[in-house]
């Protein structure tokens, strides 16, 4: 490699984990010198998305492994974290890992069952793994059934006032790590050997890529952070219900965003999810909630069929062809 | 109490039940197993058939079953423009798609198509009363709903009917050499787009047919059609793909497992197992149960 | 060289010298057609070995199921002593077996240079340091080091087919399956290949070559076995198979 290449990368990152840092202390102290709540509460959607989308995108959009149950994952770490924490056997932290290591133990499971076989098995498994999750909890009393529970708001750490601040702080640093793990698997073997598999999983193979593993672990990665967004939903909801917290909305705004922002790219979701989580959010205030799903859906179908390297895509393509 | 009569009762439940998850996973098969599509969308043409045939009863005071095959040309219609669209966004750009991208493309069809019905009639069901709703026929113990039979009998006919198509006519021979190699077929002289068109069109048709059969059996609402993908796909793959009578006995098999089990345990737990059962049975054997 | 092949083949019969692949019985069936129907061959190290056989004889299936793509039905396959037969390609590819494909498989979201960096970080990962030069190095030894940052949308044919042989090189074999590279080539191509191949074979690499263009085949193969409707039905010289009737009789189909 090149002297030069070499000062050039590590530039880079220094420049990114210096800015994952600044974000994450500029985040902290927000809450103490902003006193807009409605800011708090808006920007939630907004990271959740972020964090599910950069996650998506790790085995979706690195591998093309399409995960239609995002839902799943993300309501089965909210179930987990809101019914330890209303048993009283854990915090607001334990909790929160524990529902990521949940939707862990999921992912595996679906991987390790699906991965062998042909691609579609996976995707199509995710979808009916979604459906089991929702039906398992409707079914189950002690998580509310159908009717959903309420959880006990705990009193912010010190020196937020409102646990929705506190709450704030922990998504951003989520979602930064998400982007940041995003950025290191792209740049990684890891990633490189994803892409093979993207492109032709058994050239890959003859090729000494360990398809079957790198797959598994990208699933888990996956996996993880979308527990993780998903583990923060009862602390902001309070009351958690099988149907809101688990809809097919969830994982299309997830595919979306990733689409929008460009399938691939470590900041594409970002970019995605943002510009979608604060319309969506706009939408829903205005028109309503189905007509949200509505064009949210539409917005994926327009994305694939006119831009489909997704906005940040469509950027470089222009940026290369300006440089000709 | 858990008689032998209730189970009889179940068992034969399950098997009208199983009839029509038979007829509709056929429907699935033709574009998953003939063309390796796993469409999703097809779940939500089931809901809009459903909707469709209620219009069309509403309208014109016909049975759900009778309007949902009248309405099989216009379906038929739609899904020939369905895989038009389709075939230009995926496989037409320089081929450069992959299959992935087109199932979130068939799934973002899926979400637009039920929402559109979601906006317009809301998540209350939509149900019609027919001369048959509340009639049953006294088969010894057991007292078995008509509006169950009658579906089961139509899903009979119609699978014969479209094995005889796939047997028995020039079409039906053609779609399955599409399945086997459909590099040979089109170096064969055959227009291998039109025949693809034309399995969408049969496809999508089936959703009509099945929308008016569910009709018959249940309300419906516009997310109706999801609850069966896990439990069509694995009823295709199960039954063998393409094979139209090892669908349907897959359909019924699993049926009657998911009343039986509903009667036994819980209703929501029974079709948890159903799916659990799905899916042991698809690692142990990947090919289907029956032959392809 | 005949005595060359002479002595290696009483060398092999005292067992002093275990061949590099031993293929017992290797037998798979495709839903009701019997592709290879009980395949027994021995390579020895740095033979030049060539497989031939009129299409569907079962040559790429016997490929596939060697570098581990497809599983056989029943027999083993058995490389420097360490039984194959059930591991992965990945597995198999890192203890030494590489192969190219009929047609190639490129890595179309990368470059060129990354297709063969991809074989380099995952077979030889930690032992590895500057990737970038020593796949530079092998695309210059194959000839298309000047399309190294190029998409591969941009190779022609013939350049795609020696990635593929970069990429199969870059896991530093010690045997290599050849499927068909040299369909397509011209006559002074084609020489230029075999005197490349040679020159690996030289270094120490056994090659199985999977063929149709029999100049290829006569002109680097010390031997050749031939395939027929899943069976072996020839094996030895290029001269010796060539007029053997049975050979013959495939060809011409008398």
């Amino acid at each position: 490699m090149s002297e030069g290449m070499q000062y050039r990368i590590s530039r880079a990152r220094i420049f990114l984990f210096f800015t994952y840092f600044i974000v994450i202390a500029v985040a902290a102290v927000l809450p103490i010198l902003f006193k807009v709540t409605f800011f708090y509460y808006a920007s939630y959607y907004v990271l959740y998305f972020i964090i599910l989308s950069e996650a998506w995108n790790i085995f979706g959009g690195y591998c093309g492994y399409v995960n239609f149950g995002v839902a799943g994952f993300a309501g089965a770490a909210a179930y987990t974290d809101a019914y330890l924490i209303k048993i009283g056997v854990a915090n607001f932290t334990t909790a929160l890992f524990c529902g990521a290591l949940v939707a862990v133990f999921l992912g595996l499971l679906l991987g390790y069952c699906t991965l062998r076989l042909r691609g579609d098995y996976f995707s199509i498994a995710s979808v009916a793994l979604a459906t089991i999750v929702q039906m398992i909890i409707i079914s189950r009393p002690e998580l509310g059934g159908g009717l959903g529970f309420v959880i006990p708001m705990p009193e912010p750490p010190q020196p937020y006032t409102t646990f929705v601040e506190f709450l704030f702080v922990v998504m951003v640093v989520i979602a930064s790590t998400s982007v940041l793990i995003s950025w290191k698997v792209a740049k990684s073997w890891i990633g490189m050997g994803l892409v093979a598999i993207k492109d032709d999983e058994i050239a890959a193979e003859t090729l000494g890529v360990p398809t079957f593993r790198l797959k598994l672990l990208a699933a888990i990665i996956s996996a993880l952070f979308i527990g993780l967004a998903g583990a923060t939903l009862p602390s902001y909801v309070i009351y958690l219900d099988p149907y809101s917290s688990m809809a097919i909305e969830v994982t299309v705004t997830t595919l979306a965003s990733a689409y929008l922002g460009g399938l691939g790219f470590w900041y594409g979701p970002l970019v995605g999810a943002s510009i979608l989580g604060t319309a969506s959010r706009v939408c829903t205030l205005t028109i309503g909630s189905e007509f949200n799903v509505l064009v949210i859906g539409i917005i994926l179908v327009v994305t694939i069929m006119i831009a489909p390297s997704g906005i940040v895509g469509a950027i470089k393509k222009r940026v290369k062809e300006g440089n000709r | 109490m858990i008689t032998a009569e209730t189970l009889l009762t179940a068992l034969m439940f399950g098997v009208f039940l199983g009839g029509f998850y038979g007829l509709m996973s056929t429907g699935l098969s033709y574009i998953f197993g003939l063309m390796g599509i796993a469409d999703l969308s097809y779940f939500g043409f089931l809901s809009l058939g459903g909707y469709a045939t209620y219009l069309l009863c509403i309208a014109a005071k016909l049975d759900p079953i009778i309007a949902g095959l009248l309405l099989f040309p216009l379906f038929f219609l739609i899904g020939c423009l369905k895989y038009f669209w389709f075939n230009k966004v995926i496989e037409g750009k320089h081929g450069a798609f992959s299959l992935t991208t087109g199932y979130v493309l068939l799934f973002g069809l899926l979400i637009i198509t039920e929402m559109c019905i979601y906006v317009r009639w809301g998540i209350t069901e939509v149900g019609v009363l027919t001369t048959y709703t509340m009639q049953t026929i006294t088969a010894g113990p057991m007292r078995l709903p008509l509006r169950l039979i009658l579906p089961f009998i139509v899903c009979l006919v119609l699978t014969t009917m479209l094995y005889l198509l796939q047997r028995r006519t020039f079409l039906g021979i053609v779609m399955r050499g599409l399945a086997l190699d459909e590099l040979v077929l089109s170096c064969s002289g055959c227009n291998t787009f039109r025949i693809k068109m034309i399995i969408f069109g049969i496809s999508s048709g089936l959703c009509s047919i099945a929308g008016g059969l569910l009709l018959a059996i249940q309300p419906i609402n516009p997310f109706v059609g999801r609850m069966f993908i896990g439990l069509s796909f694995a009823i295709c793959v199960l039954g063998g793909m393409g094979n139209i009578f090892g669908t349907l006995a897959a359909g019924i098999f699993f049926g009657t497992v998911e009343n039986l089990a509903s009667v036994l345990v819980d209703r929501v737990l029974g079709s948890a197992i159903l799916f659990f059962a799905a899916l042991l049975l698809l690692l142990l054997k990947p090919q289907g149960l029956f032959r392809r | 060289m005949q005595l060359k092949s002479a002595l290696k083949r009483v060398i092999g019969e005292i067992g002093l010298v275990k061949p590099i692949l031993e293929i017992h019985n290797i037998a798979k069936n495709f839903g009701g057609l019997q592709a290879l129907k009980g395949i027994n061959l021995n390579v020895d190290k740095t033979e030049r070995l060539g497989l031939i056989g009129p299409n569907g004889s079962g040559k790429t299936t016997l490929i596939n199921v060697i570098s581990g793509v497809l599983r056989c039905d029943k027999g083993k396959v058995i490389f420097e002593g360490t039984d194959i037969t059930h591991l992965s390609p990945h597995k198999i590819t890192r203890l030494g077996v590489a192969r190219t494909f009929q047609i190639p498989k490129p890595f179309t979201s990368m470059r060129v240079l990354e297709n063969v960096t991809i074989p380099l970080l995952f077979v030889h990962g930690s032992s590895v340091h500057n990737y970038e030069d020593i796949a530079l190095s092998l695309l210059k030894l194959v000839g298309i080091e000047s399309k190294a940052y190029f998409p591969t949308s941009q190779l022609t044919q013939i350049e795609l087919r020696k990635l593929e042989l970069a990429r199969a090189l870059a896991t530093k074999p010690k045997l290599l399956l050849l499927d068909e590279v040299g369909a397509g080539l011209t006559a002074a191509e084609i020489d230029e290949l075999i005197t490349f191949l040679k020159k690996l074979n030289n270094e120490g690499l056994t090659i199985i070559m999977v063929e149709h263009v029999m100049r290829a085949i006569f002109q680097f193969c010390e031997r050749v076995v031939v395939l027929n409707f899943g069976e072996v039905i020839s094996d030895g010289t290029p001269k010796e198979i060539s007029s053997d009737p049975k050979v013959v009789s495939i060809y011409l189909g008398q």
